[in-house]
């Protein structure tokens, strides 16, 4: 990093990371949480290599808070939605605090990964990768042809291997 | 320090387009001996069909170690699909398109809505993707669908009920005092006498908009009238009033998408009914804002149209994936 791409970042942390904090405090209710959340913005910010064009630094900074924000709460949603699940299930079929918290995890990568991805592709995908069922099956399944089928894991294997790059 | 162009910007590599052709043939199933034969080949050939193969695991390493995670039963595995397979509310979705903020305790609501699968194939009326369709009902009512849409219809001595089960329909109901006219999805319902309203159903919610006159809206434990021009959103918990004028949402009427200040992201999802191809944008394009009227018969045009409006650029592979990037 340029000591003048290191000026910039410092000036850009002072004048307006209060700001940040405050204005994720107001969407979030959480002095903590908020506080990481501004962290993990401006961690986004080294990534973006755009701090030297940058015109209006707020607007900039609030585009990606809300990326943030919406990881947050995408997370804390899929894992009420599992825990709700799980706790419907009789007590046999609950997996080790171990195995949650890695399934925890792991939903929540995954989860990421196909963010973006159209519904009917998702579910094509997850039928496939997940529950290991044949495009036949799938396409039965899902009333659709094993060609559309076959478009369809294409696309969701493209979409994976971008959004990993 | 050098602008970096956004990563899907960059061509893909035609190795890795084969690694995934591979990838699909060999997923298969029952895949012939010679595909993997073939295969063993092509890995065989060089060193960069190897590393395209090797990437391409890699990015799927999310999914297959959720496969690997010991599971105590095979229920385990259905929850983990099921919560997978419910999209982000809109609510959540809206938060990246940068458009109004919603804040609320929504978590639950993911829980188990996934459609049954095959429903399209037992509807009574449905319209394939860019098929638009209009039929005159039994009772000399209009019913006018979207691309996509599926309907079941069940008309007794005492109602007149249409069940709309994916995608969008306007509706000019015939008048009959007796026979209420209702629009049926799994958020809610949207009952008439005799006027034209239409209804979209979206994953997690619905869209009733009045065009003419007024309809009764019906979802979980509240009930409210609309009038000509208003639109409401409703799902099982309840209905929120739309405040902006969504009538140019009804626009697919005529085979237009009248877009107004939306995120460049909506107006693809609009799109995508009326494409076989699958359109992915990248997430600094989706954020564009977009004002035109766009032809959803010749969505080719619609997206050169984009093209020479916004700065994006827009790349075809082959016919079953188009790019839109921000340039």
């Amino acid at each position: 990093m340029s000591a003048h791409h290191h000026a910039a970042l410092h000036a850009l942390y002072r004048d307006h990371h209060g700001w940040l904090s405050h204005w994720l405090r107001n969407k979030l209710g959480c002095t903590q949480q908020a506080a990481d959340l501004a962290q993990n913005t401006f961690i986004r910010v080294l990534q973006s290599r755009q701090l030297m064009h940058l015109q209006e630094p707020r607007a900039f900074l609030t585009v990606l808070a809300k990326r943030e924000l919406y990881t947050f709460w995408r997370r804390r949603d899929l894992e009420q939605a599992y825990l709700q699940a799980l706790a419907q299930q009789p007590q046999a079929n609950q997996p080790s605090p171990e195995d949650m918290l890695l399934i925890r995890e792991a939903i929540a990568a995954l989860d990421q990964l196909l963010n973006g991805l159209a519904p009917n592709i998702r579910q094509a995908f997850l039928l496939s990768r997940l529950d290991g069922l044949t495009h036949v099956q799938i396409a039965e399944s899902m009333g659709k042809s094993v060609a559309t089928i076959e478009r369809y894991m294409k696309q969701a294997l493209l979409h994976c291997y971008l959004s990993s790059k | 320090m050098k602008n970096k162009k956004p990563m899907t910007s960059q061509a893909i590599d035609p190795v890795v387009l084969a690694a995934i052709d591979w990838m699909v043939r060999l997923d298969n199933g029952h895949a012939p001996a010679d595909v993997h034969t073939g295969f063993e080949r092509w890995m065989a050939a060089s060193d960069r069909h190897r590393q395209a193969w090797q990437e391409m695991t890699r990015a799927l390493q999310p999914a297959s170690q959720l496969q690997s995670v010991p599971h105590q039963s095979p229920a385990q595995l259905s929850i983990i699909r099921d919560v997978l397979n419910a999209p982000p509310s809109p609510q959540r979705r809206r938060l990246l398109n940068g458009m109004a903020l919603v804040v609320a305790g929504l978590g639950t609501a993911y829980l188990l809505k996934r459609s049954p699968t095959g429903i399209a194939l037992s509807a009574d009326i449905t319209t394939s993707t860019a098929e638009r369709k209009t039929v005159i009902l039994a009772d000399g009512s209009q019913l006018t669908l979207d691309a996509e849409s599926s309907i079941d219809l069940s008309f007794t001595a005492g109602k007149r009920l249409l069940t709309l089960h994916s995608g969008a329909c306007i509706v000019q109901v015939a008048t009959d005092p007796v026979r209420p006219f209702t629009v049926a999805t799994t958020h809610g319902s949207v009952t008439a006498l005799g006027t034209r309203f239409m209804v979209r159903r979206q994953s997690d919610r619905s869209l009733a908009l009045v065009l003419q006159h007024s309809v009764m809206l019906a979802a979980g434990q509240q009930r409210q009238s609309l009038f000509e021009g208003e639109s409401a959103w409703f799902d099982t918990k309840g209905i929120a009033p739309e405040r902006e004028d969504m009538r140019s949402y009804a626009a697919w009427e005529d085979g237009v998408l009248d877009v107004r200040n939306q995120a460049l992201g909506e107006v693809v999802e609009a799109l995508r009914t009326y494409r076989k191809d699958y359109l992915r944008v990248s997430p600094a394009a989706a954020q564009l804002r977009v004002f035109g009227v766009f032809q959803l018969d010749d969505a080719e045009r619609s997206l050169r149209t984009l093209a020479q409006a916004l700065p994006i650029r827009i790349t075809h592979y082959g016919p079953w994936l188009t790019l839109i990037d921000s340039r």
